[in-house]
């Protein structure tokens, strides 16, 4: 309850302060929101199965940040990034899809 | 992702590969919750302190994960604009160059001009001074580095309407077949040539015997230098003939039909009194006069050298001129 808290509150801030992103950092933050994103509904998921841990929600997305950032940043110094940033969107955006999906099975039952 | 708990099932799939992709299929939660679930069921939950600690830092984690959404907002808004800022700088640009590669062209115009009246006051003082100026003046004309005045036709041209959607009336983007391209203006130039012009300009631009009509982009070019519909072309020639033979040439017939069919505007009148520029002069960088005397001589050969790659020196008339 209180990460959710933490959420909309980290999203007035961002919205309201408007910080700016280094130009060496800006490709990386579209992969980063994937992972975020992942990590967020991972964490709603497991909410929702009562078997979140904080740990876990902590690691994960540090985790999961870090390596997606790392493989894209690996593939621009190879010259596949593109190619490598979309594997990683589609990896992750399949968990996505399937945590919204096991999300919604909890919510509405269906 | 972090975790190393062991894969709860471990079927029968035999390469790695699909057991992975499977796994990515069907096991979406991050298995380190189900383990830390069961590690909590073994052990206990930690200690106060401990847990004080992690719920600050997912806490934490939730909040970065608030700010990089709304930064990732704020880029994605900011970004659409920014395009379109480039789009208006760039366009902005070019505005400001073509004006001013305009005001140089004027200066220039200015500056020939004044050359040649220079040139005419210096050289008044002897007759073959003032015959020269003249012989000058019309080999300017000729070759379209002077300004001429006189009759013949004006010829107007404009683009049809774009093709809009029948249904939404929205401009749509299929080939504008109504407007008009670099290969028309040739036509219409070369039936002009073809019907007896002398001089010939659009919207302005003086044709020289090197100037070229083409284009780039969606953009028609004469001589580089852009030029938009409506066209308006000026040549001079026999006031009687000129507009007649343009009148029945196959140029201005296929223009009669484009106008019925693409709704493009055309019209070619006589007109008395026509003033057309003169065409910015080419640099000259290799080829060099040919001295008066020997041009006389009707036979190009002999003398030293041998160079049998002289020009002929009887003017090649600008009929041949390139398009046969």
């Amino acid at each position: 309850m209180i990460a959710a808290l933490a959420l909309a509150v980290g999203i007035v801030l961002g919205l309201v302060l408007e910080p700016s992103v280094p130009a060496p950092l800006q490709p990386y933050l579209p992969i980063a929101v994937v992972a975020a994103l992942d990590a967020v509904f991972g964490g709603i998921r497991a909410r929702l199965d009562g078997i979140f841990d904080d740990k876990v929600f902590v690691v994960s997305f540090v985790s999961n940040v870090l390596i997606a950032a790392l493989i894209v940043f690996l593939g621009d110094k190879l010259g596949v990034g593109g190619q490598l940033s979309t594997g990683v969107v589609v990896v992750l955006g399949i968990r996505i899809f399937g945590n919204a999906a096991a999300i919604r099975r909890h919510v509405f039952h269906a | 992702m972090t975790a190393s708990a062991p894969s709860p099932r471990r079927d029968g799939s035999t390469a790695p590969g699909a057991r992975m992709l499977a796994d990515l299929l069907t096991n979406h939660l991050d298995p380190g919750y189900a383990a830390a679930a069961r590690r909590r069921d073994r052990e206990g939950p930690p200690p106060p302190l401990e847990r004080r600690t992690l719920r600050t830092a997912a806490v934490l984690a939730a909040l970065v994960i608030g700010v990089v959404l709304a930064i990732a907002y704020e880029q994605a808004v900011a970004r659409a604009p920014e395009a379109a800022r480039t789009r208006a700088a760039l366009a902005r640009d070019v505005d400001q160059r073509s004006e001013r590669t305009d005001r140089l062209q004027r200066s220039a115009e200015t500056l020939r001009e004044q050359v040649a009246q220079d040139r005419a006051d210096a050289l008044a003082g002897d007759s073959s001074g003032a015959a020269a100026v003249t012989t000058l003046r019309e080999l300017e004309a000729v070759t379209g580095l002077g300004r001429v005045a006189g009759p013949g036709v004006l010829v107007r041209l404009a683009d049809g309407p774009p093709p809009k959607d029948p249904v939404t009336g929205e401009p749509t983007s299929e080939a504008d077949l109504g407007r008009i391209q670099d290969r028309d203006l040739q036509d219409v130039v070369n039936a002009l040539w073809a019907s007896g012009a002398e001089a010939i300009s659009i919207n302005g631009q003086r044709l020289a015997a090197t100037s070229a009509i083409r284009s780039a982009g969606g953009a028609v070019l004469v001589d580089f230098r852009p030029v938009g519909s409506p066209y308006s072309l000026r040549a001079i020639g026999n006031p009687d003939l000129l507009p007649k033979r343009f009148d029945g040439s196959a140029a201005a017939r296929r223009f009669r039909g484009y106008e019925q069919q693409y709704g493009m505007s055309f019209s070619a009148e006589r007109d008395d009194r026509l003033e057309l520029p003169a065409a910015p002069a080419p640099e000259l960088a290799y080829a060099r006069p040919v001295a008066p005397e020997r041009t006389a001589a009707p036979t190009p050969s002999a003398r030293g050298g041998g160079s049998s790659t002289r020009t002929p020196t009887t003017p090649v008339p600008s009929a041949t001129g390139g398009r046969p």
